[in-house]
């Protein structure tokens, strides 16, 4: 078989990457601002929640930011929140960004997509748009995400977004709110032909804000004992190898601090000066180990767990929910 | 790291077009689009050593001649050999419809 030159330059890249160390990959977290108030969301803030907490970046400081990233190495960016579009100033922020040398996703719920926003969007294109897709009908989005009219607005965008050429790929979250319409969302992801994943697992609410992630997840030991195909236990390593992002990519909050993910906000550095700060930061997760529960569980090979999951599984007194150790329990009773 | 140019080949006067980042991350060149480019192309031009040092001679007005003297003189190889990289190079730019004719 003759070599394939895209793997090689890619898989090249990727070793040499995480052997320095290079911020290749980026996350900004605009803000925790959204238009949809979906029922289990983990990050979304309202403003008395947000003035409690921190300031959002400006226009400048992203750009700043992302040009000490870019000039570490940073080649992927993507900009989420909440909704990226309810940031004030993102149309020119994002016209800046496009300027860097990135290849930008942008992760949205694609309510805000409309014929002007292509105007400009349609014209510096993103690499891709990551959709968040939340039903197939107007009622699932009324009930699961507060807004009457949210399937017909994504619908829109996706038309918009196809027109435009701009690649395009969805991920929905499942809920006892719209799992009855699962098969639905799939033949609509079928018909206007774009990858459709889905997740069952609910995060904890992180850095403030709060959810009904409990009130309204499936019963995943359920899902996991009738759906899941028979779990593979996994060898022993150390947790940080769990992490795809570890030595190479980063994570900045609405309010300007630097971390592994939008979950594990422990270490946590600000995100200016960016190459002496990411330097810190590689430092505090080389030293991070796993919780002392988690070394001597007897489920830990069937456990999918990852840092920033255990984090935002960790409870006030430090333990790990029992919820999510139940899921791999399940998983090794199978 | 240079903003450059691609340039539409013209018979031997190759033009100037815009939109184009070369960039060098782990030792790995690439161009990306930046600006309306990026309608054009999702992702990014992976370049060799050669195929870097070519782009960057291309940041200003060249002919592919020009091209394989750059090459001969800064690297140990002959004009055949040269010339072979110089006119692959440009052809792959031209698949890529990162050349216009």
């Amino acid at each position: 078989m003759k070599d394939c030159p895209e793997l090689n330059f890619m898989s090249q890249l990727g070793q040499t990457v995480l052997q320095q160390g290079i911020p290749l990959n980026g996350t900004f977290e605009l803000t925790p601002r959204c238009n949809f108030r979906c029922r289990m969301c983990y990050v979304r803030l309202d403003e008395a929640q947000m003035a409690a907490i921190g300031q959002e970046l400006s226009v400048q400081q992203w750009l700043e930011i992302a040009r000490q990233a870019r000039d570490l190495g940073m080649l992927h960016l993507a900009l989420t929140g909440g909704e990226v579009f309810a940031y004030p100033g993102f149309r020119q922020l994002y016209e800046e960004l496009c300027g860097l040398g990135l290849l930008i996703t942008i992760q949205t719920n694609g309510y805000g997509i409309t014929e002007s926003v292509m105007q400009w969007l349609g014209k510096y294109q993103p690499f891709q748009i990551r959709l968040s897709l939340y039903g197939a009908t107007n009622e699932t989005y009324r009930k699961l995400c507060g807004v009457p009219d949210g399937f017909d607005r994504v619908n829109t965008a996706v038309d918009l977004i196809h027109r435009a050429g701009i690649p395009l790929s969805a991920v929905t979250t499942l809920t006892v709110d719209n799992i009855q319409e699962l098969a639905a969302m799939e033949r609509y992801a079928q018909e206007k032909r774009f990858p459709l994943l889905n997740t069952a697992l609910l995060m904890p609410a992180v850095r403030g804000a709060v959810s009904e992630s409990r009130v309204c997840s499936l019963d995943l030991p359920a899902v996991i004992r009738s759906k899941e195909k028979t779990p593979q236990p996994r060898q022993e390593h150390p947790i940080m190898w769990d992490c795809g992002s570890y030595r190479n990519g980063f994570y900045v909050t609405w309010n300007g601090k630097l971390q592994l993910c939008t979950f594990m906000d422990a270490p946590a550095v600000d995100a200016l000066p960016f190459e002496e700060n990411w330097q810190k930061l590689l430092k505090q997760l080389d030293a991070y180990r796993e919780p002392a529960q988690c070394a001597d569980c007897a489920y830990k090979a069937y456990c999918q767990r990852c840092p920033g999951r255990l984090a935002a599984w960790t409870l006030p007194d430090g333990k790990i929910d029992p919820a999510f150790c139940e899921l791999a329990r399940t998983r090794a009773l199978k | 790291m240079v903003y450059s140019y691609v340039y539409i080949l013209e018979g031997d006067r190759l033009k100037l077009k815009d939109g184009f980042l070369l960039r060098n991350i782990a030792g790995q060149h690439m161009a990306v689009p930046v600006g309306e480019r990026s309608a054009e192309l999702h992702g990014v031009l992976s370049l060799n050593k050669t195929g870097a040092f070519l782009w960057q001679q291309l940041s200003r007005e060249q002919n592919v001649e020009s091209l394989i003297c750059a090459l001969t003189e800064t690297y140990e190889v002959s004009q055949e050999n040269a010339r072979d990289a110089v006119e692959g190079f440009l052809a792959q730019l031209r698949m890529q419809k990162v050349l216009e004719e």
